[in-house]
């Protein structure tokens, strides 16, 4: 028999993939597990959003970590469970009898599962925003929940196309929920790891979430193939696959190669920055690092100023504090030429900007990228090596020469009267 | 089936459908065909309108007025029209069983398979999907896969007899029945006298009838001189091709 020329079911007017993703979302929206796992995430989101400070920084910057490291883990087995679930329904053998490309329906269920996982993410941080506006506090510096929620979104979204294609390549749960053993490997040897291997610090994010994109294609190319006949995967999956995989070898390399690692790869100019070491009525350790808007900044840019330097850690909860003190201090002293700068020390280099915007703050905030992974900051950043800081948040007065006038160690770097008296101090002695 | 359906490879041989070859031409194939499976799940937390909505999607069926009119129209054929809002997951075995079949016929197939689609329902829905099967015959091929012999009384025009994976008869229902006409004989007999005549010919069937058994039996010639030829039926011509294949290998 000759095939007949023409076939009503084969014609292609639009693709149907937003309804079939959207039925995948609804259908995922309406299970009783995703509800109760959303609720839980909420009420996630409330017990680590409360954060003080004036601004909702910390509020913020909580939500995206918790959302990143703990939702990996949830999320890695979710998908998993979402990839297979065909297999385990029986559902399969009605879904892939119908005239549907095959990566047509793989992509479309995996961007129901993704929905749900924006979702989730959403209610974590409904949950943040709510518990802070339940302290009273209000929420200045709002817009710093964007950053943190892309953050968590993009963290996540290589988690989800890693664990899916895992997971339904090899038809098995326990394949795909392998990311969240290496989530849980992750963040319990953070000490021993190198910074490229965690997912969700924003200097990774491109070169995971292009290698969480190539994952994606070759899931696609690959997938249930003795299903697919002779029928062509598009010349587009079986191009970008590559080219995603290259690209995100390039930008992981990029990451270490301009970064400063100890158990990567480590910076001649933040070799020099440690090697400096802070002394009373000597000029200040000098720096020159990237500030909230990506701008280098160093002592030399601030010439005859007083400079209140502060080094501070976004783990400490003190630190915001201390940000609220050096805007106060910027508002009542700026004119008369004294110059907060406060440095940020984290490995995560959207710290910096997400507590600028959060706080809503005036003066530069530096992002130190020399610091590595520890439990504590102090013990592992060139800058707080050079400036000896063992506790922070700490705090240095200089002269208008940057020569270092004063060191205050918490509680007095942010508390009580000590700043404002040792600036008034400096100002009686060097007006200008 | 599953081979037919492209699920499966076939490890020998060649299967076309609509001239399409089921090996290669998957996606062609797949445009053709409808299918219920035996063992199948669908989305409990659809309704039964979105099911069949989803399933139009998935057959390319995008105008949405064609594909409303369809789903209607397969709604009332299978008599679900006034549970249409009910998710899957609160209907019974045999209305997601009519689900099923609702689905594999909306893109009106040119070749419709459903496998065993009546097992495990209680009579009264067996007979409302046999019906069903009989009604949608007269719009296409139906290739019904099944162990029950009144399903196929009641659909079927071809009948084909597989064994072991070979044909053991390949025709119509009569033809069937013609290829055992006058080999059927009902025996009477004591309980005392069963012991000694079992085994000695193909049995189809044991009734009871007060102290007396009636055994239903099929040979060539006549069994006993008080044996009486009797009308035979389909499951007496299954057994006999099943019987005809036991001795030889798949």
């Amino acid at each position: 028999m000759n095939p007949p020329n023409a076939l009503p079911q084969t014609v292609r007017i639009k693709s149907p993939l937003p309804f079939m993703a959207w039925t995948e979302l609804k259908m995922g929206l309406r299970s009783g597990q995703f509800r109760f796992l959303a609720l839980l995430i909420f009420l996630l989101g409330w017990s680590v959003g409360g954060g003080g400070g004036r601004g909702v920084a910390t509020s913020a910057y909580n939500a995206g970590d918790t959302a990143c490291r703990f939702l990996g883990v949830a999320v890695a087995i979710w998908i998993s469970l979402g990839a297979v679930r065909d297999t385990a329904m029986r559902t399969e053998v009605i879904i892939f009898t119908k005239p549907q490309p095959l990566e047509r329906l793989a992509l479309a269920r995996f961007l129901g599962f993704f929905g749900q996982i924006v979702c989730f993410v959403f209610a974590l941080f409904l949950g943040a925003i709510l518990s802070r506006l339940s302290t009273g506090l209000g929420l200045l510096g709002f817009s710093a929940y964007l950053p943190q929620f892309l953050r968590a979104i993009f963290t996540l979204f290589f988690v989800a196309s890693a664990s899916y294609c895992l997971a339904s390549l090899a038809d098995s749960v326990i394949a795909g929920s392998l990311i969240a053993l290496y989530w849980v490997v992750a963040m319990s040897g953070k000490d021993f790891l190198a910074k490229f291997y965690f997912v969700w610090y924003s200097q990774n994010l491109l070169g995971y979430t292009l290698l969480g994109a190539a994952l994606l294609c070759f899931n696609l190319w690959f997938y249930r193939k003795k299903w697919r006949g002779e029928s062509k995967v598009p010349i587009a999956i079986r191009l970008l696959a590559p080219a995603l995989l290259i690209g995100a070898a390039w930008s992981m390399w990029a990451v270490v190669r301009d970064g400063h690692d100890p158990m990567a790869r480590q910076s001649k100019a933040l070799d020099r920055m440690e090697s400096q070491s802070i002394q009373e009525n000597a000029l200040a350790p000098g720096f020159l690092l990237p500030d909230q808007n990506g701008k280098p900044t160093g002592l030399s840019h601030f010439p005859g100023k007083i400079l209140i330097i502060a080094l501070w850690s976004p783990q400490d909860p003190d630190s915001t504090f201390l940000l609220s003190k050096l805007e106060e201090v910027s508002k009542k002293y700026g004119a008369q030429g004294v110059q907060p700068i406060a440095i940020c020390l984290s490995e995560d280099a959207g710290v910096a900007k997400t507590f600028a915007q959060g706080e809503a703050v005036s003066y530069p905030i530096v992002y130190d990228w020399g610091t590595h992974n520890a439990s504590r900051q102090t013990d592992v950043s060139p800058l707080a090596s050079a400036y000896r800081s063992s506790h922070l948040p700490y705090v240095v007065v200089t002269d208008r020469r940057h020569r270092v006038a004063k060191l205050l160690e918490p509680p007095s770097s942010y508390e009580g009267s000590t700043l404002d008296e040792q600036i008034d101090k400096r100002l009686a002695e060097e007006p200008e | 089936m599953s081979i037919i359906a492209t699920l499966q490879e076939p490890t020998t041989g060649t299967v076309r459908v609509g001239g399409y070859d089921v090996r290669r031409q998957k996606q062609e194939v797949r445009a053709l065909l409808g299918y219920l499976p035996q063992d199948f799940g669908l989305y409990p937390s659809l309704t039964v309108y979105e099911t069949l909505d989803y399933m139009g999607i998935l057959y390319n069926i995008q105008d949405p007025k064609e594909r409303k009119d369809r789903i209607e129209a397969a709604m009332e054929k299978v008599n679900l029209s006034n549970l249409r809002n009910r998710p899957i997951g609160h209907l019974s075995g045999g209305m997601r069983q009519r689900v099923g079949l609702a689905q594999a016929f909306l893109n009106k197939p040119k070749l419709l398979i459903v496998d065993e689609p009546t097992g495990g329902l209680d009579p009264e829905e067996r007979i409302r999907v046999r019906s069903l099967l009989a009604e949608l015959g007269g719009e296409g091929v139906i290739l019904l896969s099944t162990h029950l012999i009144e399903d196929v009384e009641a659909v079927a025009d071809t009948v084909t007899v597989l064994h072991k994976g070979r044909v053991r008869f390949l025709g119509t229902i009569s033809g069937m029945l013609d290829s055992i006409r006058n080999k059927v004989w009902q025996v009477n007999l004591t309980p005392a006298e069963l012991p000694a005549f079992r085994g000695k010919h193909l049995e189809t069937g044991l009734l009871r009838d007060g102290n007396n058994i009636r055994l239903r039996i099929v040979a060539e010639e006549k069994p006993t001189p008080t044996a009486q030829q009797i009308e035979p039926t389909l499951e007496d011509a299954y057994i006999q091709f099943m019987r005809e294949g036991t001795d030889e290998p798949a």
